[in-house]
């Protein structure tokens, strides 16, 4: 791609499809503390690693101040060449302000100036101007503005660069029309607790649209594309795979699709990430890869309670065929996950992906749709060829029947169920199969347990009526 | 004679900014922030005085007085806030300008004056 530029930041990279076009000039706008600078600072960081001249147009802050915070960010700006149109302190100590003339009058020309000189003797490939806005200030009116804004721009390209620069957009100076000048814009957005990067206009090539969340820290800007499902689907075999348990199978008409979601639902307790591990251990049988996203256990008692059910966990890990991701509440952006998920789908190459549970994943993700993620998400891996379990979590022990309390059923190309029953003062479980969507399955229940063996599953419970209620009756007087 | 125009200003960054475009466009100028100073100057060489009322008390009007009575042609500048509002010139005064100032009008305004007083 050689009319391309990185922008020094990879998730916006993959957004940008490749990056910026060269020698274009694009727009990050954004409101204070949203990283605008942070990613001048990766623009121009890549030049310079490549050998290309950089430039940084401060009309801002001042040098010293920028390399400081982006020290603190652990960024090295060494090698970018600075040209600072801040105001120095003798402005203000040495009364240096003034009014007999306006700002346009008196500054426009010095400054243009400055920047035709570092430019023609630098010759950069990359600029970064932090802040456009500040030269509204020097224009006596908006056309006047926006002729020396398109005229800025020109001068730059012709003197081969591709250039970044920022807007302070506010009621007084609203900076719309900075988007009409330039060939892209990038809108950068913080809200309570998560922060969002958009593409909104990039001329003469494609992007990922919609908002995609970053996070700055040590290091700098990250960025983590939102999933699309359908911008990710591989040509793969619907074949079937065992449970490794015959029992289930005869439940399941032969075991679940590769390529489909299957929801396991029940209530606490009742086994379901037990149950859902046993096609975790087939995979492993077969050679094939699997991930467990973990949002409620941590690696060690996941690891503790599937061997002591027969589930050799250990050692899948160690054979490295099972990967166990135990995630903290509140640690990951939605699209963070998201691209942990993608790094394990296309680079561990898990053919079998565990998400533990719903509900788990909603408290650890928060932001606003947390739903619409784990569809995502889901829909990625399915259409990856992935076999996908998804636990979900129902509150009521027993009573009325729910597949589950998050309304996500939609999602699911199988359901199976879970559930207590209690018969003669006994607590004992059951399942069953509610939606198969490629193929026939079992209508009746069947007992379920779980033992230091693993799990039992028994014949069809056809002497009892009324199981779903959790208190059969029993057909047998 | 060198004609000269006369820059009074309380603010050096505003006087400074005058006197360099007055140099600029081959105008000679003497500076004055103090108005004690300008009260007692030799006016014979001065062939227009501008005068900036900003940061000045009401001492200003005094030097107004003086230029009126000797006869020195002098423009009054007003701070921007005086914009659209009804002001009547000082007594004496050849004008005034509201800031900030557009240099060509300035310029022209100068020249003007300082050919009439060939």
């Amino acid at each position: 791609m050689k009319n391309r530029i990185s922008s020094g930041v990879d998730g916006l990279n993959e957004i940008l499809k490749g990056g910026f076009l060269i020698k274009r000039a694009y727009l990050v706008r954004g409101g204070p503390g949203s990283g605008k600078t942070t990613l001048g600072y990766h623009f121009l960081m890549d030049g310079v690693k490549k050998g290309e001249k950089a430039l940084f147009i401060t009309l801002g802050e001042p040098e010293d101040q920028l390399k400081a915070n982006a020290s603190a960010l652990e960024l090295d700006l060494s090698g970018v060449e600075f040209l600072d149109l801040t105001p120095s302190p003798e402005f203000f100590t040495q009364a240096e302000s003034y009014d007999i003339f306006s700002p346009a009058e008196v500054e426009r020309e010095p400054i243009t100036q400055m920047i035709v000189n570092k430019v023609e003797t630098l010759k950069p490939c990359r600029v970064f101007i932090d802040s456009m806005t500040q030269f509204r200030y020097l224009a006596p009116d908006a056309f006047q503005f926006r002729k020396q804004v398109l005229s800025l721009i020109r001068f730059l390209i012709e003197n081969d660069a591709t250039i970044l620069f920022t807007s302070e957009a506010s009621a007084e100076a609203p900076d719309e029309d900075l988007m009409f000048l330039s060939d892209g814009v990038i809108n950068l957005e913080v809200q309570t607790d998560i922060r969002t990067i958009e593409v909104v206009k990039f001329r003469g090539s494609e992007f990922i649209p919609g908002l995609h969340s970053y996070k700055i820290g040590q290091g700098g800007i990250k960025v983590f594309p939102r999933i699309i499902p359908e911008l990710n689907t591989l040509d793969f075999e619907y074949r079937v795979v065992s449970s490794g348990i015959p029992e289930v199978d005869e439940l399941l008409k032969g075991g679940l699709e590769m390529g489909t979601i299957t929801m396991i639902s029940g209530p606490t307790g009742v086994g379901k990430t037990t149950f859902s591990m046993i096609f975790l251990k087939e995979a492993a049988g077969r050679g094939e890869n699997s991930v467990v996203y973990s949002f409620e256990e941590t690696e060690e008692k996941l690891i503790k309670r599937c061997e002591s059910v027969n589930i050799p966990v250990k050692s899948m890990i160690e054979s490295g065929r099972l990967k166990i991701r135990h995630i903290e509440p509140l640690t990951l952006l939605p699209d963070e996950f998201g691209n942990i998920v993608r790094e394990d789908v296309e680079q561990f190459g898990a053919k079998v992906a565990m998400i533990d549970s719903t509900s788990g994943y909603e408290m650890a993700m928060g932001g606003e749709n947390p739903r619409e993620h784990l569809h995502a998400v889901c829909r990625y891996m399915a259409n990856m060829g992935l076999l996908v379990l998804l636990t979900t979590e129902i509150r009521d022990i027993t009573g009325t029947f729910k597949v589950s309390d998050h309304h996500i059923s939609y999602l699911a190309d199988n359901i199976i169920f879970l559930r207590y029953i209690e018969t003669k003062g006994e607590l004992r479980r059951a399942i069953g199969v509610l939606k198969k969507r490629l193929g026939d399955f079992e209508k009746t229940l069947r007992e379920y347990s779980i033992t230091r063996y693993g799990i039992r599953v028994g014949q069809p419970l056809k002497n009892l009526r009324n199981i779903l209620s959790g208190s059969p009756e029993s057909l047998i007087e | 004679m060198i004609k000269k125009v006369l820059l009074i200003c309380k603010n050096k960054k505003n006087l400074e900014l005058l006197s360099d475009f007055l140099k600029k466009n081959g105008i000679y100028s003497k500076e004055c922030f103090d108005l004690k100073e300008a009260m007692t100057m030799d006016l014979n060489k001065v062939s227009l005085s501008l005068i900036d009322l900003s940061g000045y008390d009401r001492s200003v009007l005094k030097l107004l007085s003086i230029f009126f009575e000797k006869k020195v042609p002098f423009i009054v500048i007003y701070p921007p806030q005086a914009k659209n509002k009804n002001i009547v010139p000082p007594p004496g005064s050849k004008g005034i300008l509201i800031k900030p100032l557009n240099p060509k009008t300035l310029l022209s305004l100068i020249k003007n004056f300082l050919e009439e007083d060939i």
